[in-house]
């Protein structure tokens, strides 16, 4: 459910853990050509508003949808956060091979971020863009294959998830949910039971006693 | 624009505390969240009346900005063109997010319409337009059950609320289904008879019952 979720989000958040670079959703853009502000007013009014000054060729945050409109237009250069570098995913990923139960700390939208701007901005990239591609896929993998062990742990209480990005939880959403409302259904309907059959078990237990006795009684 | 809008917009621009950009982008932020919660959590929430009241002025004023500069697009094309294109482009994207947020809660309204209508604290939770709309549709549904079979039937087994017999023929929402939340601060939750620490940031699937009240004081965001 709400797989869209992560495009609309325009604010920063702070990560899960907090100690890792954060890049929420906004990205740094450099607004050499931006000619935005030439008009007559220096702001441009939205529902939600953003400025945007008149500063040349320095670094303006704005929101990730906004950036890539503008470099669509050939208006803007976007700064890459530095986790999309080969060395810092690198990192991360032999720290996902290191610690089998964790997941690494990456950013909260690494995914719809990372895809936007390969797709957008290639060319913005410090790193070869191919290289940080297959990264991204290694890393994409290794979490996907710890969060399928980890659906072995599904019980009807509760899960913790820790350190997975919420384009991952979507995936799994649909699944985790489904399964947990039936186990819980179950294991409701188990207590139903028990409850009703404990004085008919003591009855039954009787019975059984009854029965052996019966059987030695015919042994004999 | 009518006068109340005006009236609503000064009152809004006096609450301390903000400026009009810091307001606006709060609000749009809002917004996400209540759409996230209403899409989660299995109950129907509160409607945001003021808040949407608020983002429709908003929405309008722009449509009305794109109007009247698309008439004028011929004199000073350069200028406006791209300006227009952010600005269109971020109404899309809002007004995405309200339908989105009005199509889920008449979902949940078409669900439980017949709890919601037994309850007062539920049919408070409705804006205006909704209880309209719900009302007028139960009463169609309502209408074509009885022309097309309910008639036939044994008077006895016409009733479409019967709550006797150990089965509800009213569907309340379960909120004892799970939902994926974030704890934003410490707490221990209890399901089962069984304890659960929620740490802060941490990701849990949990049903919503053992944290619907921390959903509403904000302890702990629904995902």
């Amino acid at each position: 459910m709400s797989s869209d979720l992560s495009r609309y989000r325009t604010v920063s958040r702070t990560q899960a853990g907090g100690r890792e670079p954060i890049c929420g959703r906004s990205m740094m853009c450099s607004g050499g050509r931006c000619d935005f502000s030439s008009g007559t007013s220096r702001r441009t009014g939205l529902v939600s508003t953003y400025c945007l000054g008149d500063k040349k060729s320095r670094g303006e945050q704005i929101p990730l949808w906004l950036a890539t409109l503008l470099k669509k237009q050939e208006k803007c250069n976007i700064v890459v956060p530095e986790w999309l570098s080969v060395e810092y995913l690198r990192v991360r990923y032999d720290e996902e091979i290191k610690y089998p139960s964790k997941f690494s700390n990456l950013p909260w939208h690494w995914l719809p971020i990372a895809k936007k701007l390969l797709d957008y901005a290639s060319d913005d990239f410090i790193d070869p863009p191919h290289e940080i591609r297959s990264l991204l896929q290694d890393l994409r993998e290794v979490r996907l294959v710890k969060a399928r062990k980890g659906i072995r742990e599904l019980n009807h209480v509760y899960i913790q998830l820790d350190g997975l990005s919420l384009m991952e939880i979507n995936e799994m959403r649909p699944f985790i949910l489904e399964v947990m409302d039936q186990l819980r259904k179950m294991n409701d309907s188990l207590k139903v039971k028990a409850e009703e059959e404990t004085p008919r078990q003591a009855a039954a237990q009787m019975d059984r006693d009854d029965e052996s006795d019966d059987d030695i009684y015919q042994k004999e | 624009m009518n006068f109340d809008d005006i009236l609503k917009e000064f009152e809004a621009s006096k609450r301390p505390g903000y400026n009009e950009d810091e307001l606006r982008a709060e609000d749009v932020r809002r917004l996400l969240d209540a759409w996230v919660k209403e899409r989660t959590v299995p109950e129907l929430l509160p409607y945001e009346q003021e808040l949407i009241d608020r983002i429709l002025i908003r929405i309008r004023k722009q449509i009305e900005l794109i109007e009247l500069n698309s008439i004028e697009l011929q004199t000073h094309e350069r200028e406006i063109k791209l300006r227009l294109v952010v600005i269109e482009s971020e109404l899309d994207r809002v007004q995405f997010i309200i339908r989105s947020y009005t199509r889920t809660r008449l979902q949940k309204i078409d669900k439980y319409s017949l709890y919601i209508r037994s309850s007062d604290k539920e049919t408070a939770k409705l804006s205006n337009n909704e209880f309209a709309y719900m009302e007028r549709h139960l009463e169609l549904l309502l209408e074509l059950y009885n022309s097309q079979f309910m008639k036939n039937l044994p008077e006895s087994l016409q009733a479409i609320d019967e709550t006797g017999g150990g089965v509800s023929m009213i569907d309340e929402p379960d909120l004892d289904r799970p939902v994926f939340v974030r704890a934003t601060a410490e707490n221990v939750v209890e399901v089962d008879d069984e304890e659960i620490e929620l740490t802060k940031d941490g990701i849990y699937v949990v049903r919503y019952r053992a944290v619907k009240d921390l959903v509403e004081t904000g302890d702990v965001r629904v995902l």
